[in-house]
């Protein structure tokens, strides 16, 4: 007779998590997730450099992506809920953990020398928080509304319309970023954003155990490589729509 | 090297008792010989203390050649000091010079509860251990070393892990005095070697649950512990332990 008890993965799961390295392992997992859309919007809102197609105009083809997303529900909201339920593990997990760090230590050092930490990895709950409470302030500048005026843009900019009758992603982004408060406070936030991913990334393989003698520093070179990939195309948005010429809301 | 002579001030953690607040006190460290181990030195302060009707302090220190792992302190911020693997015991005091400060505090983990003075329980650590690093070994002849073949590579990494002495400059070490680089290195040890295999899932999902219970931290990949190792452990084994507590805990029966 086997001695083996019944199968439960609910059970097993759920004893998994609960545990500090199961803990760890799907913050990893839901950042890897947050990691994956960050390119994917990146890709998307970079496609408003893209030129005007043959009789169309500027803007057309970031104004036809979003007209696309809007009206392809499965894929909009498929990533919507994957993206708010990664979002909450990640922050309540990450918090579970950090608060359980602190208390393991109730008497701080009068002197204390690192040696290997890197302030990346030092301010990862400080980055979090700030960047979550930007992505907050993102949804409601492009998504929701902003509920008051900042720095003369309203909720106005959702009711743009280009020549199609789609929304005019593209005037948004040029009114939004005509203004250099918005371009300062998405640039601090972005680089917040990079900082936290760059201890996200180093430390990803290591907390999945995927540590290698000769894989691992290939795979921190990629990972600052990526994460270079993504300060460039964030930032360039905001910089490059500044220095186009002023345009009336 | 020359032998120097220097006089030295200690700023050194002083706590009555486990219940009693703690505080720093200054001594003067007179006439101190570079050749001397920095446990020698404080032998030195201490006997000045004994000489002066006051009470010396406590550390904790048995075999004075860096393979015990009782000796500990946190000197200058740094587990086991200022030196690359070498535990407290065989840091010598011409790693310092003539007119220096030196803070000396204890381990400082939830975890390792002070005793007195520079003196931490680490007996979490053996609670650890006796949750499931060992194999267990029943009756009857020893086989012969040579019946049991390992790849020279794999007793490589399992020896590298097995160097650990459990003094704990890990957790001192972690921001988050966290003792997966302990963990990680005696889970390795048996991972590594055929005598380990039957009892490997049970023994990881023991070990974690009790160190989980005994309230250290989490890793969050600084790795400070792998730089004040004395034996200089390589975070390598918290991806293994990290590797096997998700095989075990997944397919455990």
């Amino acid at each position: 007779m086997s001695t083996q008890t019944s199968f439960n993965p609910f059970r097993l799961v759920l004893d998994f998590f609960g545990s500090s390295i199961g803990a760890k392992i799907l913050v990893a997992l839901t950042g890897v997730i947050m990691w994956g859309f960050v390119i994917g919007h990146m890709a998307g809102n970079l496609q408003v450099f893209l030129p005007a197609p043959p009789d169309g105009y500027w803007g057309q083809q970031i104004n036809d992506y979003g007209h696309f997303l809007k009206s392809t529900p499965a894929l909009l909201w498929g990533t919507r809920i994957t993206l708010i339920g990664a979002v909450f593990l990640h922050i309540g997990f990450a918090f579970r953990l950090t608060m359980k760090n602190k208390a393991a230590r109730p008497s701080r050092y009068a002197m204390k020398r690192s040696q290997k930490s890197t302030v990346f990895g030092k301010i990862m709950p400080v980055s979090g928080i700030v960047v979550g409470l930007f992505i907050l302030f993102h949804l409601f500048h492009f998504t929701i509304g902003l509920p008051v005026e900042v720095m003369g843009v309203s909720n106005d900019i959702l009711q743009y319309q280009d020549q199609a009758g789609h929304h005019d992603v593209y005037k948004m982004l040029r009114v939004s970023f005509g203004q250099v408060g918005f371009v300062a406070l998405y640039t601090i936030c972005n680089l917040l954003l990079l900082m936290h991913l760059v201890h996200g990334t180093q430390s990803v393989w290591q907390t999945l155990g995927l540590n290698h003698k000769s894989w691992t520093p290939i795979a921190r070179t990629l990972g600052w490589l990526l994460v270079a990939a993504i300060a460039a195309g964030n930032l360039s948005i905001p910089f490059v729509v500044m220095s186009y010429p002023p345009i009336a809301p | 090297m020359a032998e120097r002579k220097m006089n030295l001030t200690l700023k050194v953690w002083r706590q009555k008792n486990k219940n009693a607040r703690g505080d720093f006190e200054t001594y003067a460290a007179k006439d101190i010989s570079s050749d001397m181990s920095f446990l020698e030195m404080l032998d030195v302060v201490n006997e000045g203390l004994i000489e002066g009707g006051k009470e010396p302090i406590a550390f904790d220190h048995d075999c004075r050649e860096g393979i015990c792992g009782m000796c500990s302190l946190v000197i200058n911020g740094q587990p086991h000091g200022p030196d690359d693997g070498t535990t407290t015991c065989q840091l010598h005091m011409r790693k310092f010079s003539d007119g220096d400060t030196i803070v000396i505090e204890p381990w400082r983990a939830k975890a390792f509860p002070v005793l007195k003075d520079l003196v931490t329980d680490r007996s979490a650590f053996d609670r650890i251990i006796q949750a499931g690093g060992y194999v267990s070994v029943n009756t009857g002849g020893a086989p012969d070393a040579n019946a049991v073949p390992i790849p020279k590579a794999e007793a490589d990494l399992a020896f590298d892990a097995a160097t650990c002495i459990g003094c704990g400059a890990c957790v001192a070490a972690c921001p988050n005095a966290a003792a997966m680089l302990f963990v990680g290195a005696k889970v390795s040890q048996f991972k590594h070697l055929p005598q380990g295999q039957p009892e490997r899932k049970s023994r990881v999902l023991n070990m974690i649950g009790r160190m989980d219970q005994e309230g250290f931290g989490n890793c969050t990949n600084h790795y400070e512990c792998e730089a004040s190792c004395p034996k200089e452990i390589p975070v390598r084994v918290i991806a293994e332990l990290n590797r096997e507590y998700t095989r075990a805990a997944l397919t455990k029966r």
